[in-house]
């Protein structure tokens, strides 16, 4: 219902010729080309609904489709097409030449959201406003917060009408930041207290009165809101050989951007029905109605068994998932070398080597985690070699020193065969994560090759 | 002391005496006298609120606290507000002591340079200034309408600031990186530099070579490359990071480039090798300028803070002064984050002051010691040092750090009452004032801070509320 709203763009049911002339966005060119458009891309995409915006405003040659849209499109080998869900997650496609009912498609999965503090404004009276409280979405750091130039950004759902996007502080003349207290962390959003107005000779600037200026929010309308705190510095260059790129957000903004880029820049119609899915919520547990654990991908499948002339009953549905194939495309970290000693030397990736593929992951016996097939990883190093591309593999930490999880087990769950690759960053869940050039153009590469066989 | 001040004040009327006129505007701070009646308690039996009115403490004896925004008037705020913006204008550039002190040069304006031994003629008004060869210390006067004999008005503030600075053969290969070796300058809260946008501030003296000295930024500009000092990820910190994040200044070194080749083809397009790292004053501070906080743009956040910003007001205000009755002096000096040490520490308060007054003293250079010391005696001084205190509610005012003399803190309470200026004294006395050893010069010196949070932290935060105070008590300190 909102998805129409957020697009912005024309819903259509299309039948369309596939496209022979390339139209829209022009094959990336190299990677400075590239590592400009990323920077673009971390820039504007501060929040996932915001790169759901950054995808829709360059989806120009992709049709933009209702998955409840009951029409009777039928689809053909490279038509492009892209679905949104609730203006959070987003779910290319490019039609292959095989039907989706029998070979399943070639998904790349990674996840448009990253930690995060959170706004709350439960505990904000008229009397309250230098302070506001946060709370915290992902598994961040406070300490990394508490000396940093930070912004507001996000959308607030007011009584009675459409959400609306919100920002204060990143693109101001001023800014806001934490009080500097590591224990909790509250936003500092104003010097003058606001229980002085009546007295004083002076008006206040409170956020209640600056959101209200700007957007006609009450403060009841907050309450309602999903208001996430980032670092006011965009992406850097990092190195005197700018060969690095440092920014809030890169897990996993990286393997979403190169997944994203990938496969736009499908050329030829893939023999597989190539998708590419940008999910929310993986930090809190890919949970929720835009995580990887919600049906958004069954919809768009059976959408597309059926706009391939098959029923798209439940029996089916599993044959195509089991026909299918997935990258979880998420972000490992690279050796730190100011902490070498909880990587395993020998098995850590190295930044500037190449996006790394994780034949296991979990912790403690790979519990928690997947552990691929040697089929599925054999077809990715060849993609990867295929265009030069290079690739390394890697394991998290040091037996027992910890652990994480990614997407690809909740696509496992649906019986799809699934190997971990990502573009890996150092000072990984920081406001500023390190992630080399090199690696984000060799995943680009690598993705496209696998997608587009 | 007493007895040499109110002879002074005899004599000469001038700034030191123990009780200056009362200022008419605002309303003179009422001083508890301890003669006055004793206040009665009203009796126990009594419940509170019921004793008898006559009885009650009068307001007027109480400190008049008029601290907070609610005192602000609209005109007031514009001032407020465009002092600020210059300030963080400065705070941007001054990144380093040496560049701090060329800012604060310029915004002292034309001025003679005071050799050592040099006794130039002065009138009141002249304007003279000097600085360290380092370029990291320096002394701003303005010569007053009395003679120097009969003592100056003096502020003392530091412009350095933590950092972290380079080793002198810093770059080696270590994880898929070239890093920077690092050491540390200060008291970093280390935890908090970690993950933040660095830029490198390289300093290096070529005597003698045709392109001149090295002045090599990299990371201030927003198209520039930064550095980084890498964190660990929450998943795999559990144990090395449990009790401490950082344990040791080791896990403190900077990523350079990623490759030790493309850093010093880097170089070479500078026109420089590794080896200048060997010479050069190299330093990591944060990126970026300083900023405006707040929906209502009234606090100011920037590296460097705690200390800089009354070196800056004390200039600005100094700059302002036409004749001072005294001769007022600013001094600016660093290693305030290692102890005052070395040539630019508290010693250049010491040096300054010889140059100055044997440059200003009737006698000049071949003054008597005993006449020497006498302008010591008579003259005070402000020293910015860090204090805790609660952001809005004005200066801090510490004279509990070396224990200052009561008639020494009435003499700053009585000119910051004057100027309208807002202050709160420091709950508990602050460690390593550098008042301590000043005041061995048989100088009256009071130890004053701006409220800051974050301290030694690449962001710390100020009001600019309270900054406007530091330019009100710079004014009248140096000025009345």
């Amino acid at each position: 219902m909102t998805i129409a709203a957020v697009a912005g763009c024309l819903v259509m049911a299309c039948g369309g010729a596939p496209k022979t002339a390339r139209v829209g966005l022009p094959t990336l060119a190299d990677m400075s080309e590239m590592s400009a458009e990323y920077r673009t891309w971390l820039d504007d995409g501060r929040t996932p609904s915001r790169i759901v915006d950054f995808v829709l405003d360059r989806a120009e040659g992709w049709t933009v489709v209702d998955v409840h849209d009951p029409t009777s499109y039928r689809a053909k080998p490279g038509d492009r097409l892209v679905f949104v869900d609730r203006g959070r997650t987003v779910i290319m496609v490019v039609v292959g030449e095989q039907p989706v009912a029998t070979a399943g498609v070639r998904l790349v999965g990674a996840h448009i959201d990253t930690p995060s503090p959170r706004l709350s404004f439960a505990s904000t009276d008229e009397k309250n406003q230098q302070l506001i409280a946060t709370h915290r979405y992902g598994g961040m750091r406070n300490h990394h917060w508490n000396h940093l130039p930070v912004a507001i950004v996000g959308r607030v759902a007011p009584a009675h009408a459409d959400e609306i996007d919100v920002e204060l502080g990143l693109h101001d003349d001023f800014t806001l930041v934490f009080d500097d207290d590591a224990a909790k962390l509250t936003l500092r959003v104003s010097s003058m207290p606001s229980e002085d107005d009546d007295e004083a000779g002076y008006t206040a600037t409170t956020i209640a009165r600056e959101l209200y200026r700007r957007y006609g929010l009450v403060p009841k309308d907050l309450l309602a809101a999903e208001l996430y705190v980032v670092p006011r510095h965009g992406a850097r260059d990092v190195g005197f050989d700018r060969a690095l790129i440092g920014a809030h957000g890169q897990d996993d903004r990286v393997n979403s951007y190169a997944a994203w880029r990938a496969i736009v820049d499908l050329d030829a119609p893939p023999t597989r029905t190539a998708v590419a899915w940008l999910v929310d919520r993986e930090e809190i547990g890919s949970s929720g109605t835009t995580g990887a654990r919600s049906r958004f991908l069954e919809m768009v499948v059976a959408y597309l068994l059926r706009a391939q002339g098959e029923r798209a009953t439940e029996a089916r549905l599993h044959r195509a998932f089991a026909a299918s194939q997935a990258l979880s495309c998420d972000t490992p970290a690279a050796l730190n070398p100011n902490f070498e000693e909880v990587h395993e030397k020998l098995h850590a990736p190295i930044l500037g080597e190449g996006p790394a593929l994780f034949p296991f992951t979990g912790k403690r016996g790979k519990e928690g985690g997947g552990s691929a097939h040697a089929e599925l990883i054999a077809s990715v190093f060849a993609s990867f070699e295929r265009t030069a591309a290079p690739i390394q593999t890697g394991e998290l930490g040091r037996v027992d020193e910890g652990g994480g999880g990614t997407i690809a087990k909740y696509l496992g769950e649906r019986g799809i065969d699934f190997v971990d690759v990502g573009v890996s960053v150092v000072s990984m869940h920081s406001p500023f994560e390190v992630a080399a050039k090199a690696d984000i153009w060799a995943g680009y590469r690598g993705f496209r090759a696998w997608l587009g066989e | 002391m007493w007895r040499t001040l109110a002879a002074l004040a005899l004599v000469a009327g001038c700034s030191g005496g123990p009780r200056p006129p009362a200022p008419v505007e605002p309303a003179p701070a009422v001083t508890p006298a301890p003669n006055a009646d004793p206040i009665e308690l009203p009796p126990e039996t009594v419940p509170a609120g019921e004793g008898e009115a006559d009885e009650e403490v009068d307001p007027a004896a109480y400190p008049d606290k008029k601290t907070g925004w609610k005192h602000v008037d609209d005109a007031t705020r514009a001032l407020i507000d465009a002092y600020a913006v210059d300030y963080a204008s400065f705070l941007s550039t001054a990144k380093t002591p040496r560049k701090a002190v060329a800012e604060l040069l310029a915004a002292f304006g034309a001025a003679t340079y005071l050799e050592a031994g040099d006794t130039p003629e002065t009138a009141a008004g002249s304007r003279l200034y000097f600085s360290t060869s380092g370029g990291d210390a320096a002394a701003f006067v303005v010569a007053g309408k009395r003679p120097v004999e009969e003592g100056a008005r003096i502020i003392i503030a530091a412009v350095d600031a933590p950092r972290i600075d380079l080793k002198q053969s810093p770059i080696y290969d270590e994880a898929g990186f070239a890093m920077l070796d690092t050491f540390l300058y200060g008291d970093l809260d280390l935890k908090s530099w970690l993950s933040q946008p660095l830029a490198l501030h390289l300093y290096a003296a070529r005597p003698g070579a045709k392109d001149g000295d090295v002045d090599l930024v990299v990371g201030e500009d927003p198209t520039d490359p930064v550095f980084v000092i890498p964190d660990l990820l929450p998943h795999l910190s559990r144990k090395v990071q449990r009790r401490k994040i950082v344990d040791s200044a080791e896990r403190m070194d900077a990523i350079g480039a990623r490759t030790r080749k493309a850093l010093v083809e880097y170089l070479a397009g500078e026109g420089i090798d590794e080896a200048i790292f060997a010479t050069a004053e190299a330093s990591l501070v944060p990126a970026g300028p300083a900023q405006l906080i707040g929906v209502d743009r009234a606090m100011v956040a920037g590296y460097g803070h705690s200390h800089r910003a009354f070196a800056y007001a004390a200039v600005r205000a100094l700059a302002a002064a036409e004749a001072p009755m005294h001769t007022a002096i600013v001094i600016v000096i660093s290693k305030s984050q290692i102890g005052y040490t070395g040539d630019s520490g508290t010693g250049f308060v010491k040096s300054a002051m010889s140059r100055i007054i044997g440059a200003l003293a009737a006698s000049g250079i071949d003054s008597d010691v005993l006449d020497t010391r006498r302008i010591y005696t008579r003259s005070a001084a402000l020293i910015a040092h860090r204090s805790k205190g609660q952001l809005n509610d004005g200066l801090i005012l510490d004279p509990g750090s070396d224990d200052a003399l009561p008639e020494a803190t009435r003499r700053v309470l009585d000119t910051l009452d004057g100027a309208g200026a807002a202050y709160q004294l420091a709950d508990e006395p602050s460690w390593g004032s550098p008042a301590r050893s000043l005041a061995t010069l048989d100088m009256d010196v009071v130890q004053i801070a701006i409220p800051t949070t974050g301290h030694s932290s690449p962001l710390e935060l100020m009001s600019t509320l309270d900054l406007y105070q530091a330019h009100l008590a710079g004014t009248a300190w140096l000025t009345e």
